[in-house]
């Protein structure tokens, strides 16, 4: 029993870590601020959950001592926890979701690579206003398109910088 | 379990991260790839506080963890609508 608990937390606990890593090697080289926040949402899934699984392993074994009797007060250790990983499910993709939109509503471009067509335009926010959308989008295929989709990218500039 | 080496190895690689993270918010072009890098560092050290607690033997330091953790969401979200209006006190519902 209390070597399965250690063994599962090792494993929970370093892939957790190594998910931290990769999240953050991945905030250091992702090309523009939209891919970084997939980046960084990996590590407040994967990266927090498997942590804070192996955490809750060791929290369960603190509930029991040597002799499997009854620890008074220790359930709190993982309920905390549980509470913890809730807390940080429900919040982390919220404040995700609101800083990308409040970095596109301030015409923060996304970077596109060259071959789809796309121009590179990372930093905007000082002329939020004569954004040209149609660098927002992946394809502009046709010059109609192009010129549409910047119409109304435009409108929506206009309604958010009121 | 107090000095077991497995929360040193979480903690090493939670201290990576935040270094990393760290690296972004100095770089970082806009102002919300700094917001970015801040939020995630946030989160990391809501995981640090709470490896750290079983590290020291004092599970105890989970509620500082939780008491951060909710410090952290709302401060990103004060920010990033300071970010986009240069102001706190504006109606949001005049916006959309």
């Amino acid at each position: 029993m209390s070597q399965a608990i250690e063994i599962g937390s090792w494993i929970f606990l370093v892939s957790g870590s190594i998910f931290c890593i990769i999240g953050g090697i991945g905030i250091i080289r992702m090309p523009d601020f939209f891919t970084r926040t997939h980046a960084a949402s990996i590590t407040d899934t994967m990266g927090a959950g498997l942590v804070l699984a192996g955490l809750f392993l060791q929290g369960i074994g603190m509930m029991f001592d040597e002799n499997m009797a009854w620890v008074p007060d220790a359930w709190l250790v993982p309920v905390k926890i549980l509470f913890l990983g809730f807390f940080i499910l429900l919040t982390s993709p919220t404040a995700g979701h609101a800083l990308v939109k409040a970095a596109y509503a301030h015409g923060l471009c996304a970077k596109v690579s060259e071959g789809y067509g796309g121009q590179l335009v990372t930093d905007t926010l000082d002329h939020a206003a004569e954004v040209d959308a149609s660098k927002m989008h992946v394809a502009p295929a046709t010059e109609a398109e192009a010129e549409t989709t910047g119409d109304g990218g435009e409108e929506d500039d206009d309604a958010v910088s009121k | 379990m107090a000095d077991h080496p497995m929360f040193m190895a979480a903690m090493v690689g939670i201290f990576v991260t935040m270094f990393l993270a760290l690296v972004r918010a100095g770089l970082g072009p806009t102002t919300y790839d700094r917001i970015l890098a801040v939020n995630m560092f946030g989160t990391k050290t809501v995981l640090l506080i709470a490896v750290s607690g079983f590290l020291y033997g004092r599970p105890d330091f989970l509620d500082i963890a939780l008491v951060y953790g909710l410090v952290n969401f709302a401060g990103t979200i004060a920010v990033c609508k300071f970010a986009r209006f240069n102001s706190l006190s504006r109606d949001d519902r005049r916006a959309e």
